[in-house]
């Protein structure tokens, strides 16, 4: 009888001890283990390629090709692939070649010194316009798609700015 | 039987020391806990401020592109921005209320990168920088035909707006 109701008190002992230990696992498992949430990384992730393809797409060319906006030498590219776009700029370069060194002189000074890996696709059906990227985009990425209408079908620009 | 008692009260005194000690060890784990949670809020509470402040600068009227009464999405007029400073440093308790302690910067990256405009500047002793770049359009009004012929033509420019909020 006594060492019955010893076993029993051995026993509840050692649920009290178990009950314990998980309570100080699931402590440990949601507060010291939790992630501090990125907030901010997540808003300007998310923001980031709509905010650049829409301001790089009506940005004036200046001086350097007759004012044109990059959204209308990229239609032209397009409309005129196989001879490099009809616009002559002011240093003899087509539409093709100068809005590809535009863009790559925006990504250099922007998404690239802020070290974010994206894509740049510029394409209509039948061919692609523009092609740029920085390192890989396994991950979770944003993407920001704007199309025109040109006369070679619908040209897509798509920005995929990679997490 | 005096013995006996004395064993009981020796007993019952060495439990309520071992609860107390585990009552203290858990209160010192719990604490410790809590400040690691309590620093983690603090840090998400400046990156709302840090974003707060970038969203308000982002939509100031003061700087907003208005085309035929309009507004322009995520675009900054160049004349707003260069008046702004002065209009900042004439009402500086009304804007300190708004951006707070921050230096917001403006910079012309295409087609030249040689213009840029501080527009706040406000940053006291800090321990923390917490920085945001929004990419914006940049909107030239001179030679607006609605405004006069003046034989320029008013362009679109690409720049990014610098919001550095210090904590």
């Amino acid at each position: 009888m006594k060492n019955k109701k010893s076993q029993m008190e051995l026993l509840g002992l050692a649920i009290v001890i178990v009950l314990i230990a998980m309570g100080i696992l699931f402590i440990i498992r949601f507060s010291v283990l939790k992630e501090p949430s990125e907030t901010k990384k997540k808003y300007t992730f998310s923001e980031l390629a709509s905010n650049t393809v829409s301001a790089m797409l009506i940005a004036n060319s200046g001086e350097e090709c007759k004012n044109i906006n990059i959204r209308d030498l990229l239609i032209d590219c397009a409309e005129h692939f196989s001879s490099n776009g009809s616009i002559i700029c002011e240093d003899g370069n087509k539409s093709c070649f100068y809005v590809r060194e535009a863009t790559r002189s925006i990504f250099n000074k922007t998404l690239d010194t802020w070290n974010r890996n994206y894509q740049l696709n510029v394409s209509t059906s039948s061919n692609t316009v523009l092609n740029s990227s920085r390192g890989s985009c396994l991950g979770e990425r944003k993407s920001s798609l704007f199309f025109f209408e040109t006369l070679e079908g619908t040209l897509f620009i798509r920005l995929d700015v990679c997490g | 039987m005096r013995r006996k008692s004395q064993i009981r009260m020796g007993e019952s005194i060495a439990v309520m020391f071992v609860f107390f000690l585990l009552l203290v060890a858990g209160f010192i784990f719990y604490s410790k806990i809590e400040r690691r949670n309590i620093i983690i809020e603090k840090e998400e509470a400046d990156e709302l401020k840090a974003i707060e402040i970038a969203q308000i600068v982002s939509f100031l009227p003061e700087t907003q592109c208005i085309k035929e009464n309009v507004q322009v999405y995520n675009c900054l007029d160049i004349l707003k921005l260069e008046a702004l400073k002065g209009v900042i440093e004439e009402n500086r308790l009304y804007y300190y209320d708004l951006l707070q302690n921050s230096n917001i910067t403006v910079k012309q990256i295409y087609p030249d990168s040689t213009s840029s405009w501080i527009i706040y500047n406000n940053s006291r002793n800090w321990t923390k920088k917490i920085s945001t770049q929004i990419p914006v359009s940049l909107f030239n009004a001179t030679g607006d035909p609605t405004a006069g012929d003046t034989g320029i033509d008013p362009y679109y420019a690409f720049g990014v707006m610098y919001v550095d909020v210090f904590i």
